[in-house]
């Protein structure tokens, strides 16, 4: 893996070693998306890897210290706190890519036709763009579970509804730009539909930015969610929710802090990888 | 523009800032060092009104045993009454007439002199303001004030309990006559007692900041002892780890309720630390919705009953500090084997078909309540049921029992911890299971029972009364209208050098705060 | 310039109806029953119906909006279900503490920001990357904890709830605001006793937004030490230091105070958690309250005030910029 790196002649410093060299990113961001790599390995094998059932009570009993047999301890209903955490990583995780996709989707699809159509269309669909981008999104979303009633799913809802305006303005922004390209315009003038147009040109020179975005979107989604489940708009117990085992286990903090803060340290390392890994791929994107 | 001098300056302002705030902050009241004459409390939640003939719920007792009074109280540690503002008292042979003699010299904290007609006015008050412990002067026929220092009370028929609801602490207390004049408006002063007490006691409440504080002051011109602490000062905490920061830094005296049971080991080998245990009445209750499926059939009651692993779960929660309940009755209410308590032990598992339940729970930011419902929540899942655990707050549990469209929607199963308004079975089994009680959240109803109370509190002969209370509990029992979970102890955790530590079973969360005195 | 003063007050005022359109739907939305709890656990079926016509519940829902509009303009935001007394007194007694710290967190953070943005703009400087993706990337609750355990109970440095000491009043000066009012009143005690309470959760709520701000500047100079002017200012001998600050940072200064407004706003929900664990009495305690409460009334009222406040500070940031620089003007 690691190249010989040439010394220069009488130089007296040794380069310092990159791992695979050539891909233009830094070192630590090459960490952070191995780390990103491993947590979406986690998230989707939770189940495996789980020595224990998130919701059942253990046999070691409740406020246990980390041992052995648990790594991480047991919480105040004598389940194992390391099955929760992993768990708990499988839904942030997942909750975090749902929410991005459904913007991605719908943010897509509003700056899609704004960005192809123009006219009045484009001012409409931007106008409300523009309009939802505008409203505090934190306080909406509190605002809407709270309306709904705490659940998974809405949640989810509250928090896409105001996650999605910055993918329709990404995507409208690089449609036009690419609208006035040479070979858009030789395709229409070849009669291409305008669909296909919007399909197989446009749509893929906008992926990049999105992508960027979305990237750099993950660890703000996880830590939003987080705050959201700490303060009780989250998924309702027995679900093992980062957030909500934070706030559970502060009564036993001076006693037991691992119920705490082992899930905040879940939070904390999964944002944190989101966030590197989110600038390695924006450094990885802008040198091609 | 920021320049290099600029950025410089910011920095100098921000490091003066901060060392103004430090050092501001260590001049005016560090973490140690407060005047030792003010005693500081914290709340972990706002109490709902001061206002003695509104107020039901647990936590503000301190502050309405501080500043009001009644005719009698219990005194510490018993379930003795003895007279207040009351010096002695008879009752008739018949039951029917209390002629309570005053205490002379007595004023209110705005300066009001204290007599009978003051006395009648309040008692008249609960009764028009007609909110929860209104009840506890339904048998009244009238009063009487003969001369200034006498109070006379004229029942519809003798009622054993009588005397214990003046006693309780959500008994009857009596307000400046002026305030209920003055400020009387057209609800009877309630605006005005919503944020103010005027009463006879050694404190006066001096701010009452909603969220923030309360204060009570020292009454200059109070009849009895004078308190040690001039200054009370009770702050809103809702987080249980703050306060538990604060009374090891020293910023809080006493921590009155909702200290983790799991962090009392540590706190008993702090050496500057003492950790206090009292009886109570308290008892964890789990109501069963009974008038909506699938908790009308009595056979579901009793499998669940079953299914909750009491005794592990009571253990693990309150460790050495509560017992699961053998009775309806907490002990030192009624001897416990009247009404003893058996549920079933076998697991049963949910039958197919069951709806999925709804159990709801009141906050409680020391935790207990939450590890609760949700043992219990985990408990019935291992038999197949579906529970949702719900938080709810008192004020939405009270609107539970209005109606029956209510009813119909509210959960299933409530889970709370709640007291008997006095030492008396029958404030307990009438405000609990009794048709319309106070605090019958959830609509049971047996008429049975109302008339076996009823009967027991007419009663001279104490032993058919005592009979009765017992057959009323064991109806209830029998019918698994609502699970009693565990009877616990009043946990208090204070500063070693505080004396004078008294208190009584009926008045839970509360310390006699004149009594108290820091060495 | 005043035609584009005009169309962005419009856009505020479209916003502010879309967002009170938002608030009200959600109002109509729970499921429970909100007037039952408004009258009384006693009241007789007639007077929980009087009460709904009271409120104009019987009418269709567009009048029902309007008369919600008309009863918010007027300063009428109904009453808390909780506390039984007008939202509007509610969020006047509580919003003054959220103001008081949010006006010192982000006072801090862009200060805090600035710093770091030009602290690590040249060069890698890995270390300083790391930490501030590291303070971008800590909950709020994990910071607040941590520093709470370190400076209070351990070094009983600062206090660690309320706004001010339970022994000394706050003047109930003009703007309820402690820290303010003690200057007002020359109380130096008020004064000092109130920016110690401030410091913990201040540094709280202003860490994530001064990285925040801190990245967005650092990558802002970057590009722009990248470009021709920069090149020739350095080729005229002048020094580095000169070269940021007179130069480099005027044209980076777009992207920071974009992200300063974002920030603001994800302050908003920041507050809510700060303060919860710090006690302190502000509108993001009382949000917590109203959750656990269910009272949406006083949900609804906090969605109201928090939001309009936050899209004019976000229009008065845009206004700002757009004096700055005239390049964004054309828009």
């Amino acid at each position: 893996m690691a190249v010989a790196e040439p010394v220069a002649i009488g130089a007296a410093v040794r380069p310092r070693r990159r791992i695979l060299p050539h891909t233009g990113i830094g070192n630590l961001e090459k960490v952070g998306l191995a780390v990103l790599a491993a947590t979406t390995l986690v998230a989707v094998a939770a189940p495996l890897l789980a020595p224990h059932a998130p919701t059942l009570p253990v046999a070691a009993g409740a406020l246990r210290a980390p041992s052995r047999a648990h790594l991480l301890g047991t919480d105040d209903l004598s389940r194992d706190v390391l099955s929760r955490v992993l768990y708990g990583i499988r839904s942030s995780w997942f909750s975090a890519l749902a929410v991005i996709l459904s913007g991605i989707v719908v943010g897509g699809i509003i700056g899609l036709t704004a960005g192809f159509a123009g006219g009045w269309v484009d001012t409409v669909l931007m106008r409300l763009t523009d309009l939802f981008l505008a409203l505090p999104g934190p306080v909406l979303a509190i605002a809407i579970v709270a309306a709904l009633g705490p659940s998974l799913l809405h949640v989810l809802i509250a928090v896409g509804v105001v996650w999605w305006p910055w993918y329709s303005r990404i995507v409208r922004g690089e449609v036009r730009a690419l609208m006035v390209r040479p070979h858009i315009d030789a395709a229409r003038l070849a009669g291409t539909g305008r669909l296909r147009l919007a399909l197989r040109h446009a749509l893929p020179g906008a992926v990049p930015a999105v992508l960027i975005t979305a990237s750099l979107d993950v660890g703000n989604l996880v830590l939003t969610l987080a705050g959201l489940a700490f303060i009780g708009l989250g998924a309702p117990p027995p679900a093992p929710e980062l957030g909500a085992m934070v706030a559970q286990g502060l009564p036993y903090l001076f006693g037991q802090p691992w119920v705490s803060l082992a899930p905040a340290v879940a939070i904390f390392i999964l944002a944190f990888a989101a966030n590197l890994a989110g600038d390695g791929i924006r450094d990885l994107l802008h040198h091609t | 523009m920021r320049t290099r001098r600029g950025i410089r300056w910011s920095a100098l302002v921000i490091a003066l800032g901060l060392l103004t705030a430090a050092c501001g902050g260590k001049g005016t009241t560090s973490a140690g060092s407060s005047p030792s004459t003010t005693l500081k409390l914290a709340y972990l939640g706002d109490m709902s009104v001061p206002d003695p003939d509104v107020f039901y719920d647990i936590e503000g007792n301190t502050v309405i045993l501080s500043v009001y009074q009644g005719l009698v109280d219990y005194a510490p540690d018993s379930t003795t009454i003895e007279g207040v503002l009351a010096t002695s008292w008879t009752i008739s042979p018949d039951g029917l007439t209390y002629t309570f003699h005053l205490r002379s010299g007595v004023t209110f904290q705005d300066g009001t002199p204290f007599n009978s007609a003051a006395v009648e006015a309040s008692f008249k008050r609960r009764t028009e303001v007609n909110s929860a412990p209104a009840y506890m002067l339904n048998q009244v026929a009238g009063y009487a004030t003969p001369d200034p220092m006498t109070f006379v009370i004229t029942l519809k028929t003798p009622w054993a309990p009588f005397m214990d609801y003046l006693a309780s602490s959500w008994g009857p207390k009596i307000i400046s006559p002026k305030v209920l004049t003055d400020q009387a408006g057209s609800d009877y002063a309630q605006t005005y007692l919503k944020d103010h007490a005027v009463g006879t006691g050694p404190y006066s409440l001096t701010a009452f900041n909603r969220g923030q504080n309360y204060v009570l002051t020292a009454y200059s011109g109070y009849w009895g002892a004078k308190p040690f602490f001039q200054t009370v000062n009770i702050a809103i905490q809702p987080d249980i780890n703050q306060q538990i920061l604060q009374l090891k830094a020293g910023g809080l005296d006493v921590i009155l309720n909702g200290y983790p049971i799991a962090e009392l080991p540590a706190a008993q080998s702090d050496a500057s630390l003492s950790v206090q245990n009292f009886s109570s009445y308290l008892q964890s209750l789990l109501y069963f919705n009974v008038g909506k499926a699938p908790f009308n059939n009595v056979a579901l009651r009793q499998d669940i009953a079953a299914d909750i692993q009491r005794n592990q779960i009571v253990s693990e929660v309150y460790g050495s500090y509560g017992v699961p309940a053998a009775s309806p009755y907490a002990p030192g209410i009624l001897d416990q084997s009247l009404a003893p308590i058996d549920y079933p032990t076998q697991t049963v598992k949910a039958p197919a078909g069951t709806p999925p339940i709804v159990l709801a729970y009141t906050q409680d930011d020391s935790g207990i309540q939450s590890r609760l419902a949700q043992l219990i929540q985990q408990n019935l899942a291992a038999q197949g049921f579906q529970v949702t655990v719900k938080e709810t707050t008192n004020a939405q549990v009270y609107g539970y029992a209005s109606s029956a469209q209510t009813l119909a929607q509210s959960p299933d199963l409530l889970l709370m911890t709640n007291t008997p308004d006095a030492a008396s079975p029958d404030t307990w089994a009438r405000i609990l299971w009794g048709t319309g009680g106070g605090l019958n959240f959830l609509g049971y109803s047996n008429p049975q029972v109302d008339s076996l109370l009823n009967a027991a509190d007419v009663s001279t002969d104490p032993t058919t009364r005592n009979t009765d209370y017992g057959k009323a509990g064991q109806l209830l029992d029998n019918d698994y209208g609502i699970l009693f979970l565990a009877d616990t102890r009043d946990v208090m955790v204070m500063q070693k050098n505080l004396s004078g530590v008294e208190h009584v079973p009926n008045y839970p969360w509360a310390l006699n705060l004149a009594d108290l005195k820091r060495n | 310039m005043s035609k584009v003063l005009l169309s962005r007050l419009v856009s505020l005022i479209v916003i502010l109806i879309a967002l009170s359109a938002i608030v009200f739907v959600l109002e109509a939305v729970i499921p429970s029953d909100p007037v039952r709890v408004m009258v009384g656990a006693s009241a007789s079926r007639q007077a929980v119906q009087a009460e709904r016509v009271k409120l104009g519940m019987n009418k269709p829902l567009p009048v029902q909006y309007l008369l919600f509009v008309g009863r918010a303009l007027e300063g009428n935001l109904a009453e808390s279900l909780h506390t039984h007394r007008p939202v509007t007194s509610d969020l006047a007694q509580f919003l003054p503490a959220t103001i008081e710290l949010a006006g010192a967190a982000a006072v801090l953070a862009l200060v805090l920001g600035t710093f770091l943005g030009l602290a690590t703009a040249r060069g890698k400087g890995t270390a300083a990357r790391l930490l501030m993706l590291a303070g971008a990337s800590a909950p709020p609750f994990l910071l607040a904890l941590a520093l709470v355990l370190a400076f209070y109970s351990h070094w009983h440095l600062f206090p660690a709830s309320g706004d001010i000491s339970a022994n000394l009043a706050a003047p109930t000066g003009p703007t309820h605001i402690v820290v303010l009012d003690g200057l007002l009143h020359g109380n130096l005690r008020v004064v000092s006793d109130g920016l110690w309470h401030l410091a913990l959760p201040s540094i709280c709520l202003a860490l994530g937004p001064a990285v925040a701000i801190g990245r967005t500047l650092r990558s802002s100079l970057q590009t722009v030490l990248a470009q021709d002017h920069i090149r020739t200012a350095r080729a005229k001998g002048l020094k580095e230091r000169t070269v940021l600050l007179r130069h480099a940072l005027r044209s980076a200064l777009n992207a920071p105070l974009t992200m300063t407004g974002l920030q603001i706003g994800l302050m908003l929900a920041g507050v809510v958690v700060i303060e919860s664990v710090f006690a302190w009495p502000g509108i993001g305690l009382y949000t917590v309250q109203s959750i656990t409460a269910t009272d949406f009334p006083a949900i609804a009222g906090v969605t109201l005030v928090l939001g309009a406040l936050y899209v004019v500070v976000n229009t008065v940031v845009d206004l700002a910029q757009m004096a700055a620089d005239p390049r964004l003007r054309a828009s």
